[in-house]
């Protein structure tokens, strides 16, 4: 960094204060986010729509089954995800039992670690451990971050394998001595990541793209063996399931797309994430036209195709986690580079010419003077648009009624106890984040007492009931639509079972079944108000049989 | 190409941008032909009454207006990128 003699002192206390701000503004987001993670943990039934499921899939894992099964037969379950993110909780499950607290464990302990490679991958290339702690904790300052970690879900697994091997693969063409089994590690870790969901599929595209630009020999040889390898896998698990993997997590997964949610969940990703995502695309910018494109860059570009997937049916703003982790990295390189005036340009680069005349010899000097400023209000702003709090809670009570924060997230009717800058607009729907409190844990129990009192089996649309009840889980009303959707799934045995009433209770959240079904049990259920529930804002609708 | 040694260039990245761009733009009004050949099979899809009920309604939608948007950006990128010759990209 360039120095300034006549202030040296000054400068540097300017320089940190402000860095101390913005580290305080993360650091706040930091701690709401291990307040939710604590509090989530220790909820023992579904926050979010298909948490149980995944615990279905671990306990059937745990027995030595697929979780890829027929679904047109009793008890109509199957699985639409990859295997890996379930078999990481088997031995919890063997020890423990079947509970939601290790999976959320392991998710929100993953997203950390996530976090800390996002500040070594920023720290590696350009050292400055403000920058790189403020990389890290802006991860984990994003609202889309916050609202999936701590879940029992996928998703965030598959983001920090991605930053893993991407950071790996960096790794590997910045060494001095290249070598294939380092870019082969990476690649391993990108399958490890498509194993535990589908959409790393662009992620793993991004890579081979950067690999094929720096040599298109190397990037073939090894696109060739990660074609292998990632094919054979699905080659056995299809052969393994007689069918049913190809069926359910890819064929079933085909669903309608709504551009408008698309377009909405892009404007929400802008406006949250504007203070990062504008120094990203001026980093990419000059890695494209002064530099070499990194596997960082690319890695972007490609995750803004997860981006535009976001407008299928059941995507959400979870499709930017990975834009926002290098988002994150590229960011932070840029502001690194700023406070450094550390700018690899060729000497004999064809514009340098032209631009040298508009220079002075003082003008790096001044650009690492104004970053002094600009980096810490970039990470400030940041912080502050992705702002998200209970307010009902001490301290950040405080805080909510000082920055005159209106709660805007729903906990109970009537009854807001959270806010989040995210909002609720049209497409970003995700009604998570908020804490749950001692009522939803009593209406959980409720629907359990309800099930176990019932002679007959009971369909419950979150999974979490029937588990703690000690029953079959029966359906996936999800996997189910999807199958329906595509003309995969025969709906005879379910709509039987259903007009002969052979369950004792169906338990709605969100009516994701199949139109069939749902017309099926409508006929066939009624609801009963007095034992319907609400939990975590949502209303659980008890369905009885109907008296004929 | 497939040496040992062989990088892309900034100018074969521009060249490559254009050409995704033409491709992508292709895709987005190939979108067109495959809804209608679901509707009304090959054959149909010149008879005139195809053309006089589905050439106008349909217009461009907002998923192919952002695609051809997306392939404008990345024909002007892949333009500028043109001048810059050898350098690696």
């Amino acid at each position: 960094m360039t120095t300034n003699r006549l202030s040296p002192a000054l400068r540097w206390l300017l320089g940190n204060s402000l860095m101390v701000i913005a580290l305080v503004v993360l650091l706040f987001n930091f701690s709401v986010y291990i307040t939710y993670g604590i509090n989530l943990i220790q909820f023992p039934f579904d926050y979010d729509q298909g948490e149980g499921f995944e615990l279905v899939d671990v306990i059937l894992f745990s027995q030595g089954q697929f979780p890829y099964r027929d679904t047109d037969h009793y008890p109509f379950y199957s699985s639409n995800y990859p295997p890996l993110f379930h078999i990481f909780p088997l031995p919890f499950m063997w020890v423990f039992g079947a509970h939601y607290w290790y999976g959320r464990l392991l998710s929100f302990v993953a997203v950390m670690i996530g976090a800390g490679v996002i500040g070594l991958a920023v720290h590696r290339t350009i050292p400055n451990r403000w920058i790189a702690l403020c990389a890290g904790l802006a991860f984990l300052s994003s609202n889309t971050i916050y609202h999936i970690s701590p879940l029992f879900r996928q998703h965030m697994t598959m983001v920090v394998f991605e930053i893993v091997a991407i950071t790996v693969l960096a790794w590997a063409s910045e060494h001095p001595k290249p070598r294939l089994w380092r870019y082969a590690l990476g690649l391993f870790v990108l399958i490890m990541a498509g194993y535990t969901k589908q959409l790393a599929a662009f992620s793993a595209l991004g890579a081979l793209v950067f690999l094929c630009i720096r040599n298109p020999r190397r990037g073939i040889l090894l696109g060739m063996g990660f074609a292998g390898v990632g094919l054979g896998i699905f080659a056995w698990l299809n052969w393994a399931t007689a069918g049913q993997w190809f069926q359910q997590a890819i064929a079933a997964n085909v669903n309608d797309y709504y551009a408008q949610q698309t377009v909405g969940l892009f404007r929400l990703w802008f406006r949250l994430h504007q203070f990062l995502i504008i120094p990203t695309l001026l980093y990419i910018a000059y890695e494209l036209y002064f530099t070499r494109l990194s596997v960082y860059s690319i890695w972007f570009i490609f995750s803004l195709i997860n981006g535009m997937a976001s407008g299928g049916w059941g995507a959400g703003d979870s499709y930017f986690a990975t834009s926002i982790a290098a988002m994150c990295v590229l960011s932070g390189l840029f502001f690194a580079r700023l406070l450094h005036n550390q700018w690899e340009i060729a000497p004999a680069h064809r514009w340098m010419a032209r631009i040298k005349p508009l220079t002075t010899r003082a003008t790096p000097s001044l650009i690492a003077k104004v970053a002094i400023v600009v980096v810490p209000l970039c990470y400030m702003g940041y912080g502050l648009n992705t702002l998200k709090m209970p307010t009902n809670l001490p301290v950040y009570e405080t805080v909510a009624r000082w920055l005159k924060l209106t709660p805007n997230a729903p906990a109970h009717v009537g009854e807001k106890t959270f806010y989040d800058s995210a909002g609720r607009i049209a497409g970003g729907y995700a009604n998570i984040g908020h804490l749950t409190t001692p009522a939803d844990v009593e209406a959980g129990w409720q629907l359990v007492e309800l099930i176990q009192a019932s002679a007959k089996p009971v369909i419950t649309e979150d999974a979490g009931f029937n588990i703690v009840a000690g029953r079959e889980v029966i359906t996936n009303p999800t996997q189910l639509r999807n199958l329906a959707h595509n003309d995969l799934f025969d709906d005879t045995e379910l709509i039987q079972m259903i007009e002969q009433q052979e369950f004792g209770a169906i338990i709605f959240r969100a009516q994701f079944y199949p139109p069939r079904v749902l017309q099926a049990i409508h006929e066939a259920y009624e609801p009963n108000e007095s034992e319907s529930v609400m939990m975590n804002g949502f209303k659980y609708i008890v369905m009885r049989p109907r008296t004929k | 190409m497939l040496s040992k040694n062989f990088t892309l260039t900034k100018w074969h990245l521009g060249w490559l941008l254009i050409i995704s761009a033409g491709l992508g733009c292709l895709v987005a009004f190939s979108v067109d032909f495959l809804t209608i050949y679901r509707q009304v099979g090959f054959d149909g899809i010149f008879s005139s009454y195809t053309l006089a009920h589905f050439r106008s309604p349909m217009g461009i939608g907002l998923a192919q207006r952002v695609l051809l948007q997306a392939c404008a950006g990345a024909f002007v990128l892949g333009l500028s990128l043109l001048p810059l010759g050898n350098q690696p990209a």
